[in-house]
């Protein structure tokens, strides 16, 4: 018969085993990612300019605030390939183990199981053209991969608070370093402190639970965000795009961009993966069917979003299949402003004004999957995740980065369909137990869904 | 208050603000694509004509308006810049031009867009890309009167936003 500490460790030495596993399994998957293109001219960035310091100064009054990822490329590649193998399957182990700790599985699932359903997710959902562009080529691998998982990193004790757990000191060390490597990755730093700021204020006003560290955490991300992306190698890089990629990109205003962004993030995500929409709507429902049964209005609202995104569904796979515009396609177009007509086809406009709206309801409806129980992180990721593929239309390079932009989207949109399955997961061992102070100062414990007054739902007793 | 209610009003805002959102984009983008802005001709800094290379192809009058076609270009007119990415140095056109309509000391600036003409950088064989110098431009029935006694002018912007008016003699 085990002792309980030899069981322990036993379980440790599995899941040592299995991360060492998908360790190495990342490890020989990054051995093939080989220098191309930008890499090469990183790799002498010391020789050119002399010394590192020179580099740097160069490069954050020439090419953009990307400094502390690309420094760190820079200084990688003076080093022999398996190092950046190395550390790259190590970021991927990073980013699974905390996207498995966001997503936060309960205790449904084994978290190996979570790891790897997590890991063929990505591999699986998010396009081929995606995955080459963002993660299989060194100098976006650091931003899109490192940076994803800094995000992950850096709004986890954020998360551990709005799930009314604690998070350690070594949670927030590792949080202040990912902050300040993701703030310098425009793209990452903004989907970042737009977390911080919304679970920050999430975890003050509707938690009640104030805490001082996640104060300056937030506010040092903002700042740092903003701090590298008015370095001025960011508007010179920016000009230097319209010339070299697309001249006539000053002529369009600040909401035909906004506009602009909408359409690549909708037409992108739609395109490629129609599948996770047709699943947020069919979760909703799902909810709104099993949780709020007398509810009228929440049960409308789930069959509007699954018919709505079903047919998205059928009509964009239609597309695909057919290779011909499917008849019912004009209800999902998006207008594009880089075109040369005039005026505003009042159809599209209306077909538009009902897209972006849907978009909003599911968003918005991914809150309250459960009475009783507001849940922001789907709500952050999903909504987060299509503004992180909006911003591109702020950028000259919108067709010339190619799918590359949108791993963040894509990424956090699949985490949106992960945390939504486990909300909405009959039976799971959510913790719901909120710990306060009574009036007396002592600590008190509560259950947030079945202690509160008026509460119909018992998740417990089930 | 009970919290399904303070649910649907959450829901209910967030549809709201983004419908409001879009249909300000969208109105906002209507205007641009549609509405003519009027200026005094001496607001503009006046460029010589003789150093551009245009074409008007098509003028087409429709119910609804007015569309003027063509391609506008300053021969030569190049930006040099340092890519780092690929280590190379470049240059490249900047395209920044509204047609425009003057009558009586006013400058009609006519909604453009820009659009790719590499037969135009054919044409032009001087080393140049001018990729986005083709342009289509929208004339309002209410302008109708202007384009038939007025000339015909191109306002330019450079990367520092300066801008020049050149024209038609």
């Amino acid at each position: 018969m085990m002792t309980r500490a030899e069981k322990m460790t036993g379980k440790s030495k599995h899941t040592l085993a299995f991360y060492t596993l998908l360790y190495i399994c990342f490890f020989l998957m990054s051995s093939v990612i080989v220098n191309k293109n930008d890499d090469f001219v990183f790799m002498k960035g010391i020789e050119q300019f002399g010394s590192f310091t020179g580099w740097a100064s160069f490069f954050v009054n020439n090419w953009g605030g990307r400094i502390i990822p690309q420094g760190i490329l820079v200084l990688l590649l003076q080093l022999p390939g398996f190092v950046f193998t190395a550390v790259d399957a190590a970021m991927w182990v990073i980013l699974l183990i905390y996207a498995c700790r966001i997503c936060d599985f309960g205790k449904r699932f084994d978290h190996r199981i979570e790891t790897v359903l997590l890991a063929i997710g990505i591999f699986t959902l998010i396009p081929a053209a995606v995955l080459t562009g963002a993660v299989f080529w060194k100098c976006a691998n650091i931003m899109y991969l490192w940076g994803t998982a800094g995000i992950l990193v850096a709004i986890y004790p954020l998360v551990c608070q709005a799930r009314n757990s604690s998070y350690t000191r070594k949670d927030l060390i590792l949080a202040w370093i990912a902050c300040i490597y993701t703030a310098s990755f425009e793209q990452g730093a903004a989907f970042m402190s737009g977390a911080l700021i919304l679970l920050f204020l999430f975890n003050s006003f509707v938690k009640k639970h104030f805490d001082k560290h996640m104060m300056i955490l937030t506010a040092a991300g903002i700042i740092l965000t903003a701090f590298f992306y008015k370095l001025p190698g960011n508007a010179l890089r920016s000009q230097i795009e319209v010339y070299g990629q697309m001249p006539k990109y000053d002529m369009y205003s600040a909401p035909d961009k906004l506009l602009w962004g909408l359409w690549y993030a909708v037409e992108n995500t739609e395109q490629f993966m129609p599948l996770v929409f047709l699943a947020l709507s069919g979760i909703v429902a799902y909810c709104a069917f099993r949780y709020r049964k007398e509810d009228k209005i929440f049960r409308l609202i789930g069959i509007v979003l699954f018919v709505y995104f079903g047919l998205c569904w059928i009509v964009r796979t239609g597309s695909v299949i057919s290779g011909n515009a499917h008849p019912l396609g004009f209800i999902y177009t998006m207008i594009t402003v880089d075109n040369v007509t005039f005026g505003l086809n009042l159809r599209e406009a209306l077909c538009e004004t009902i897209h972006i709206a849907m978009y909003a309801l599911l968003g918005a409806s991914l809150l309250y999957l459960r009475p009783g129980k507001t849940n922001i992180l789907p709500f952050i990721t999903f909504f987060g995740g299509l503004a992180t593929m909006t911003a591109i239309g702020f950028s000259p390079t919108i067709y010339a980065s190619g799918a590359r932009p949108q791993f963040l989207g894509d990424f956090f949109l699949l985490c949106t369909v992960f945390v939504s399955v486990c909300d909405a997961a009959e039976g799971s061992d959510f913790n719901y137990t909120v710990v306060t102070k009574n009036v007396n100062g002592e600590d008190v414990q509560y259950n947030e869904v079945t202690d509160h007054p008026g509460q119909e739902y018992n998740v417990h007793g089930r | 208050m009970e919290k399904r209610t303070r649910e649907l009003m959450v829901i209910g805002l967030i549809v709201i603000a983004a419908c409001l959102l879009i249909f300000g984009l969208l109105v906002r983008y209507r205007q641009e694509n549609t509405e003519v802005t009027v200026f005094a001709e001496e607001e503009f800094d006046k460029g010589d004509i003789e150093q551009t290379a245009f074409n008007i192809e098509a003028v087409n009058t429709g119910e609804n308006g007015t569309l003027i076609s063509g391609w506008f270009l300053i021969p030569g007119l190049t930006y040099e810049y340092y890519n780092y990415g690929n280590d190379r140095h470049d240059s490249g056109v900047y395209a920044n031009m509204r047609l425009c309509l003057l009558n009586e000391g006013k400058v009609y600036v006519l909604p453009t867009k820009l659009e790719d003409r590499p037969d135009v950088t054919d044409v032009m064989d001087d080393g140049i890309d001018y990729r986005d110098c083709g342009f289509q431009s929208f004339v309002p029935p209410a302008c109708s009167e202007t384009m038939e006694n007025g000339k015909i002018g191109f306002l330019t912007r450079d990367p520092d936003g300066n801008e020049t008016l050149y024209i038609e003699e």
